[in-house]
């Protein structure tokens, strides 16, 4: 049986650990250090320590003062002058007398900062679980161990994750079987972390089903074939991860069917986010357009009006200058469409149709039951919003219905949110400020914002907090009119803003209001020079239409 | 700049000496040298020679990283060039040295490089390669080719 656990001295060693092994940050195990104990009791040799910079230099110093042949009481002082500071010295002290930690002691000594670096930097897995193993390379997984000793006060605190694997010999001398167990110690309890546990120990699980069925047949033919021909080298998880989040879509999901491990590894929430992040040249960023030939519905549910008929097209860029058209779909798209984390959003009649490129699926959210809408109102309109949630992974979309009377002198507004996930259904939200959407919305760091109209002179933001479903209202920069229609909303460094270009024609002047964090408007001037004013001197209505990565504004 | 020589020891013996600069563009190694922890000599366990010297390659290339893109088109066709040379099999032995040496440009360039090279592989190939053993029964195998048909459109044909 095979344990491995490592112990960071030093929160920040084991964050860095952690965030190696590509596993979200703040998801650190707990184990009451006692209990820790217990194991190390057992298995000492099974225990890594990885000191903190401090005690690495006062190891060095004592090092060198200590003559080579350094007998126990020198050694115990070492460790007392490391441990000063927070560290379980009780535990540590209460070890040392029963197993040799000295040996371990005086390996992190002689190894120093490097040593740390080096193993902390390196998960050794692979090579650990090789160790009496007679067959070829079999399990590659993850086995790792995390102890923040630095916590509240050294010994209430420490947390650990642990896994922890199996060799097992089978009876018939064959290969080891390695069935990997997840051991979770959570005194304290953290729900995020019980998450990332659970994905660990599925694919753990998955590995040992594999394993536990068919075992044997497949283990004297990888023998077999070890001898002859060329054994794969074991790719820890991270590197797999590091390197499948950078082909495209469509390798993916053909490699689903590669085994059980890779499918759950390709199809798990961690990877998609992952996947999200990382840019590769061989998903060039796509430009999508949508046609739709359809009049607007004046129901929520059922379409009157004529057939619709729409097409998506789309346009990949490999690279600065072409834009090659290269996909159409007929029947896909809608109006306004948003797009968020490589999903888009638009409207199909009156209904919400989202929809993934990368796999090419769609789904269509069932009709709202709005009662307003159903009434004869001047105008009306229904116009969805898109958020994701950071913290809880979530991804809900707000449906705000308004109708008006003539010349918007009454307005009645209702809004509801939808959560997506299996057998999601339209909430309704109360929120007491009647308003009409004036702007396709933006969702920045968890929250909605979408410009509104009231019947007041000077237009809203709507805020919406994704993860509280709570709305809120922010007073619209000075200079936005009411039905303000010439002026652009977009995000503009991490915030809502406001263009307004309404006097560029006259004065060269256009205006940037950004939303700051304590809800007030920030102005920024972009001043035209005379000679580049031919460029908007044409009669041409501009229209913003958003920011770039780079975060230039595009104006058409 | 320093023009100290290390001497850098692979797993089967073989010595590369190199100038500090270079070894220092291997993270483990510079975080030795930071620690005075080492002379001139560093053994490293994890890696072939022939592996090592590919990865001191990529070092010495990269030693100084210039600004202008000038500078930087021409390491990216060297890059490039550099990688072509490698077959599957050798890519997947220097992303696991550059993990281990901790060379964070290389490390990138080759999980491009794998990424680019299996893309249209076939999942037999994939199993092949990364030693993956298949643990669908045939039945669960081809539901799961069906509900990703669309995927397997080009890949099937046999390459050219």
């Amino acid at each position: 049986m095979a344990l491995w656990f490592r112990f960071f001295m030093d929160l920040g060693d084991a964050v860095s650990y952690v965030k190696k092994l590509n596993i979200p940050s703040g998801v650190v195990g707990a184990c009451r250090l006692d209990l820790a104990y217990e194991h190390f009791k057992e298995k000492p040799h099974l225990f890594q320590f990885v000191p903190n910079e401090r005690q690495v230099k006062a190891a060095n110093k004592l090092l060198k003062s200590m003559p080579q042949n350094g007998n126990k009481q020198k050694v115990q002082e070492a460790i007392d002058e490391i441990g000063s500071s927070g560290i379980p010295m009780s535990v540590v002290a209460k070890a040392s007398k029963k197993i040799q930690l000295i040996y371990v002691v005086v390996r992190v000594l002689r190894g120093g900062r490097w040593f740390r670096k080096a193993t902390a930097i390196q998960p050794k897995i692979s090579s650990l679980i090789s160790d009496g193993k007679r067959g070829g390379p079999a399990f590659v997984g993850q086995v790792f161990s995390m102890c923040d000793l630095t916590g509240t006060g050294g010994l209430g605190a420490p947390n650990l994750i642990h896994m922890e694997t199996e060799n097992r010999p089978y009876p018939d001398g064959g290969p080891i079987i390695c069935s990997p167990k997840v051991w979770l110690f959570s005194p304290r309890g953290a729900c995020e972390l019980v998450a990332m546990v659970m994905s660990l120990a599925l694919i753990a699980s998955m590995q040992w089903k594999k394993r536990s069925s068919k075992t044997i047949r497949r283990g004297r033919r990888r023998r077999q074939r070890g001898e002859y021909f060329f054994v794969a080298p074991e790719i820890p998880l991270d590197l797999l991860i590091e390197i499948l989040t950078r082909l495209p879509a469509k390798s993916l999901l053909r490699f689903k069917c590669i085994s059980k491990l890779w499918s759950s590894l390709i199809c798990s929430r961690f990877f998609s986010n992952r996947y999200l992040t990382v840019a590769s040249p061989l998903r060039p960023p796509r430009l999508y357009m949508s046609l739709v030939d359809h009049l607007v519905c004046n129901s929520m549910e059922v379409c009157h009006n004529h057939p619709r008929e729409s097409v998506l097209l789309s346009s990949s860029s490999s690279s600065a200058e072409s834009l090659e058209q290269d996909l159409t779909l007929a029947g896909m798209g809608g109006r306004n469409m948003v797009v968020l984390r490589g999903l888009i959003l638009y409207n199909v009649c009156r209904k919400a149709c989202i929809y993934n490129p990368t796999t090419t699926q769609s789904v269509t959210l069932p009709a709202v039951k709005s009662n307003i809408f159903a009434h004869e109102y001047y105008n009306k309109s229904v116009l969805y919003f898109f958020g994701h949630d950071p913290v809880l992974d979530q991804y809900k979309v707000v449906c705000t219905v308004a109708v008006s009377s003539k010349k918007v002198k009454r307005i009645t507004s209702e809004h509801w949110v939808f959560v997506l996930e299996p057998g999601g259904s339209w909430k309704r939200i109360e929120f007491d400020q009647p308003h009409i959407p004036t702007r396709l919305g933006l969702c920045i760091k968890g929250v909605i914002y979408y410009l509104a109209s009231t019947c007041k002179r000077r237009d809203i933001v709507v805020s919406f907090d994704v993860r509280s479903e709570e709305f809120s209202m922010i007073q619209g920069p000075p200079v936005v009119p009411a039905y303000g229609e010439s002026v652009g909303f977009i995000e503009y460094g991490g915030k809502p803003a406001v263009v307004d270009h309404t006097i560029l024609e006259q004065t060269g002047l256009v205006d940037l209001w950004v939303l700051e964090d304590a809800g007030k408007w920030s102005r920024k001037s972009l001043v035209l020079q005379p000679c580049q004013m031919h460029l908007v001197d044409n009669n041409i209505p501009l229209m913003v239409q958003g920011t770039t990565q780079n975060g230039e504004i595009i104006n058409i | 700049m320093s023009s100290n020589k290390i001497v850098l020891t692979s797993s089967d013996g073989e010595s590369f000496e190199v100038e500090e600069v270079v070894a220092r563009k291997l993270q483990i190694v510079g975080h030795m040298l930071e620690d005075d922890c080492v002379i001139n000599e560093i053994p490293l366990q994890n890696v072939t020679g022939d592996i090592l010297s590919m990865v001191i390659e990529y070092c010495k290339t990269h030693v100084d990283e210039e600004e202008s893109e000038e500078a930087q088109t021409k390491l990216k066709t060297w890059d490039e060039e550099f990688m072509k040379k490698f077959d599957i099999k050798t890519l997947l032995q220097i992303i696991l040295a550059a993990n281990y040496l901790n060379v964070k440009g290389l490390l990138d360039l080759v999980s491009q490089t794998i990424a680019d090279t299996i893309k249209d592989y076939t999942p037999e190939q994939i199993r092949e390669v990364f030693g993956v053993e298949n643990d669908y029964t045939e039945e669960e195998e081809a539901e799961v080719r069906k509900e990703n048909a669309w995927a397997f459109d080009e890949a099937d044909t046999p390459k050219p």
